[in-house]
């Protein structure tokens, strides 16, 4: 009796090793990583379609160099900051990534308005295909950014639940920042468009 | 008196429960895939929906890829877009890690469209594409109120579009799964039956019983019937060596009831597991 004792110890020991969340915390913290450059594969993605963007409308709408240049000049912001995936860990970092990010979408936002103002840009085929495939980044990027908070959401809950977050502890996991929404006010209010 | 708050306490708990499940119809819910087409507007005639279905089927034989259609009435409160996620990780079309299915949603009642591609069919059918088939060929027949039509365009340009694709043979058979909680289950399969040995009940009852019950849980989850009887055997050997041994009778694991093969659907109709859809596709309302 004694052997089959100590062998159940065994086996109840390293069953305890896999169910108190070591394994789930290694799965969770891979799923975060890959989520994370899901997100930045589909901004890089929107970052590309702007100079033929650019260029189409400039076709158009040459006088509006404001625009133009707000759009440059945030697309370059956007691509100074080296986008890694050990983004996720500083928090700074991520902010500021997260702004840089946002002012692309404002100034994408005042380029497609001013857009509205040309019906000849508005026929153009390229053009339209140009704002599919915008269109269809900016959702890619939605649906990106909420599977990278659902992955973020999971490890947050397995690193602070008991027991594994003594498992966490152990180990040095600690939770992750999420998305947040800086300036929640100024998003919500769309952007003015003066003409 | 006790009496009396325990009728409260009832009182209490149904209105939380109601109210809690209240929150949660924020979302409409997801129809069930009974089929290639999911008509819930009876826009369209068994005849019509028959007709596409055939295409759409041909479609899956001769390139494996999985054309679904949703027509409902509405996507309220949720945009479309934010729906037709949803509905895509749910109904998983096109087959797994190949991702070549594209769903065509239809909100009747709000007057707007999509169709959604799945990852595998993104070089097929980018997103200028997807619009150009939505503004050019499909919302003309719409705004005449011709459903059929404008259907049978669309779906008829996404096949020819996944046809030109070169995508991987579809699968005569599909293959086996092998579900990762095999290994420690098989772990705590021995353990269990150890314990249960180490209190008195035979080694060869506590190994077949739990050694059964791993095997029919193998069956479950869509393992071969020859792999999960292995797994049983081995919970029973194990038991055996670490009980005291004494005498065994026949092992009790053995398949019961009916299997599938790996990942193929028995009876009712179920995407291919192509859950890998990443918001690609285009909108359009008329």
């Amino acid at each position: 009796m004694k052997t089959s004792i100590k062998l159940t110890l065994l086996f109840v020991i390293s069953l305890c090793l896999s169910c108190c969340g070591y394994n789930a915390l290694q799965s969770q913290d891979e799923s975060i990583k890959s989520a994370w450059s899901e997100v930045l594969n589909q901004y890089q993605r929107r970052a590309d379609l702007i100079p033929n963007l650019v260029n189409t409308v400039k076709g158009y709408a040459e006088h509006e160099k404001e625009v133009f240049e707000s759009v440059t000049e945030a697309r370059s912001k956007v691509g100074a900051i080296s986008a890694t995936p050990e983004l996720i860990n500083d928090e700074a970092a991520f902010t500021k990534f997260q702004q840089a990010q946002a002012e692309m979408s404002s100034a994408l936002g005042r380029l497609l308005a001013v857009a509205e103002n040309y019906p000849q840009l508005k026929a153009d085929g390229s053009f339209r295909d140009l704002q599919a495939q915008l269109e269809g980044t900016e959702n890619r990027i939605t649906v990106a950014r909420n599977r990278y908070i659902e992955a973020i959401k999971d490890y947050n809950i397995t690193v602070r639940s008991f027991p594994s977050n003594l498992m966490a502890k152990l180990f040095g996991f600690t939770t992750k920042p999420n998305f947040t929404v800086e300036n929640e006010k100024a998003i919500s209010s769309p952007p003015p468009v003066n003409f | 008196m006790i009496k009396f708050r325990l009728c409260v306490l009832g009182a209490l708990c149904g209105f939380l429960i109601l109210s809690l499940s209240a929150i949660s119809f924020a979302q409409i819910a997801i129809p069930k895939l009974t089929g290639r087409i999911v008509d819930l507007t009876s826009s369209l005639t068994s005849a019509q929906i028959a007709s596409i279905e055939s295409d759409l089927a041909g479609l899956e034989n001769e390139k494996g890829s999985q054309i679904f259609v949703l027509i409902l009435p509405s996507t309220a409160p949720e945009d479309i877009a934010q729906f037709g996620i949803r509905l895509a990780e749910d109904w998983q079309a096109g087959r797994k890690k190949i991702d070549d299915g594209v769903i065509l949603i239809v909100a009747k009642d709000d007057r707007a469209l999509r169709i959604e591609v799945g990852k595998g069919l993104e070089g097929a059918i980018p997103d200028a594409i997807s619009k150009r088939i939505i503004e050019e060929q499909i919302l003309p027949q719409f705004r005449n109120g011709n459903f059929y039509d404008g259907i049978n365009t669309g779906v008829q340009s996404l096949i020819s579009l996944i046809k030109g694709e070169v995508l991987p043979l579809p699968l005569q058979s599909a293959g086996m799964q092998f579900p990762e909680e095999m290994g420690p289950l098989f772990i705590a399969s021995v353990a269990v039956a150890s314990l249960l040995t180490s209190f008195g009940l035979k080694a060869a009852l506590s190994g077949g019983l739990i050694g059964s019950a791993l095997s029919i849980y193998g069956i479950i989850v869509s393992l071969p019937w020859w792999l999960a009887i292995i797994f049983g055997i081995g919970v029973f050997l194990l038991t055996l060596g670490s009980g005291s041994g004494s005498g065994y009778s026949r092992r009790r694991g053995y398949s019961g009831g009916s299997w599938s093969s790996g990942g193929g659907s028995s009876g009712g109709f179920s995407g291919g597991g192509g859950g890998g859809f990443s918001g690609g596709g285009a909108s359009g309302r008329w």
